[in-house]
């Protein structure tokens, strides 16, 4: 049951209207019941999984916790990270292993992709977990004593198939506080949760519409100047599509009165590729640099420079590897990886000489340009469908470079008038979100502005609304 | 020389301020640069320094610099 569809939304005004009728002490059950009766309509087998894996979390983070000597915690720990891995292997990426046993080998036997369960969210709920054992171990946080509160961190709904990647003592003591029902919470709720749906079905999905016609046939077919527009336009639709999911889980949980983390904070104005992974996809960057970087880091110090480097290198590939076991996704990481530790290594020259040449503002709009251009560069590694196309694309834009008018004329596709209008009034309201509290905004304006304000967003939602698309990061 | 100053004097070469000025509650936040790629580089230096090695479960622990003074002060008594 994917967020933008009509099966959701009932299901979400069915949950909420429910949750304020009941008493509060069954409120946790409710929420628990739900929550896994959604997983269930992802697939039967989900909700049986689930409940194993946080199982598993519950026992053996107290298991850690009551153990008296170092070599027993550890023990404990291996054998629930071990559970975490092969649960997230078997059901994340036994498909994909399939698929390369086709390719690397000619077996008598066909695995096709279909036949394996992926199960969606696995590996959101698999990290959770994972976080929830490492940091009992390193005594950062006490063990959750209810199973039914630790069972809900695992399996709270609006979490479930793309994150945020929540910590647990930031999650369970939300449930454990007493639900008050607050009029300003959910107009809140609701605004978050329609300007999501907004971000998701017209922008989001009406810009994939003209990525898949350049990057889905043949992208060396087009010409330079549309190449260059889709790379953009890639950008602007993945931002919008996964923080537009994350928006409307944000808004979901606060219905319950639960805050979820946020997963973005403007990332196309980081003025790094290191300050792009503190405002991108923030819970994922900031698990992988708890539970994966800083290990590495740690064993590899006294390696200097070199050390270093392999951390970031060896941390991004598994980054990428996240994604899916495709070459791209590889080259994906290995790419941020390296500019990342390029970046750092030569952070200290390039502040000196920015501060003897050039103003504040210059050197800004100059690392937020070059950042930005970078980082479109690796979302079109992320986006093609075989690693050919890249050296095409590239091949093809650089013959171009110097013939500018290319870029003037006129490309078919499929970026009609309405849709550069909208395009520039999205990228318009993003900037502004820097200097303009729109929440605010809105709430404090006139009721017929306000009012406008919605209908314009519930007619363009209803207007554009097409199938039920799935997410990108639905997939990971 | 005491640990604190001994820290104070490693915080000041590693990140080049001399205006540093570290106390038990300070955290990486209180001091520019001090991030988690440049934090490898402050422990290797203390490492080396004081003459002692840290454990990988005591490194993904410290708060703050007086965690990492009271670990110090430890290893070095033993």
């Amino acid at each position: 049951m994917v967020f933008n569809s009509i099966g959701y939304l009932f299901f979400l005004i069915i949950s909420f209207i429910v949750f304020n009728l009941i008493p509060q002490n069954n409120k946790i059950k409710f929420l628990l019941f739900v929550s896994h009766l959604f997983y269930f309509f992802v697939h039967p087998l989900c909700p049986f999984i689930l409940l194993f894996v946080s199982y598993t979390g519950y026992h053996y983070a107290i298991r850690i916790h009551n153990s008296i000597y170092d070599n027993d915690k550890f023990h404990f720990l291996k054998i629930g990270i071990i559970i975490n891995l092969l649960i997230l292997f078997s059901f994340r990426y036994i498909s994909d292993i399939f698929c390369l046993i086709n390719f690397l080998s000619d077996l008598g036997i066909r695995f096709e992709k279909g036949s394996a369960i992926t199960l969606i969210g696995v590996s959101f709920f698999t990290f959770q977990n994972i976080s929830y054992l490492i940091d009992t171990y390193l005594e950062k946080i006490n063990p959750e004593s209810q199973f039914s509160f630790y069972a809900l961190y695992m399996s709270f709904f609006p979490k479930m198939l793309q994150g945020p990647i929540e910590r647990a003592e930031y999650l369970i003591p939300q449930f454990k506080k007493k639900y008050v029902f607050d009029y300003e919470r959910l107009k809140s709720s609701l605004q978050l949760f329609f300007w999501g749906l907004f971000k998701k079905i017209v922008i989001a999905d009406k810009f994939a519409v003209i990525v898949s016609n350049v990057f889905d046939f043949d992208p060396s077919a087009n010409q330079s100047g549309a190449l260059i527009i889709a790379i953009y336009i890639y950008a602007v639709q993945i931002y919008a599509d996964f923080s537009g999911y994350t928006d409307m889980a944000i808004g979901s949980a606060r219905l319950f009165g639960i805050e979820l983390t946020d997963n973005f904070n403007l990332p196309y104005l980081a003025v790094s590729i290191q300050d792009f992974w503190k405002r991108w996809h923030i819970t994922l960057s900031s698990w992988i640099l708890d539970y994966l970087f800083k290990p590495l880091q740690i064993k590899w110090r006294n390696y200097g420079d070199y050390g270093l480097v392999a951390s970031l290198v060896v941390t991004f590939l598994i980054c990428g590897l996240w994604h899916g076991l495709t070459v791209n996704y590889i080259i994906w990481g290995m790419f941020h990886g390296l500019f990342i530790s390029l970046s750092y290594l030569t952070n200290k020259k390039w502040l000196k000489f920015c501060k003897k040449n050039l103003n504040d503002k210059i050197t800004y709009l100059f690392d937020v340009t070059i950042t930005f251009n970078v980082i479109c560069f690796s979302w079109l590694i992320f986006r093609i469908s075989k690693i050919d196309d890249l050296f095409l694309i590239v091949k093809k834009i650089l013959s171009d470079l110097v013939n500018f008018s290319v870029y003037l004329r006129g490309h078919h596709i499929g970026f009609s008038p309405d849709l550069k209008v909208l395009f520039i009034v999205y990228v318009i309201i993003e900037l502004l979100r820097t200097r303009i509290n729109f929440k605010q905004y809105i709430d404090d304006s006139h009721i017929v502005i306000r009012w406008a304000l919605y209908y314009a967003v519930l007619f363009s939602i209803l207007n554009y609304s097409m199938d039920d698309t799935e997410f990108i990061y639905m997939q990971f | 020389m005491s640990v604190s100053d001994e820290l104070n004097k490693i915080f000041r070469e590693v990140f080049d301020d001399v205006s540093i000025t570290v106390n038990d509650s300070t955290t990486a936040d209180g001091i520019e640069g001090w991030d988690s790629l440049s934090h490898i580089n402050l422990i290797v230096v203390i490492e080396k320094r004081f003459g002692i090695k840290f454990s990988a479960k005591e490194l993904l622990t410290f708060k703050n610099v007086g965690d990492l003074k009271v670990a110090i002060e430890q290893k070095i008594m033993r």
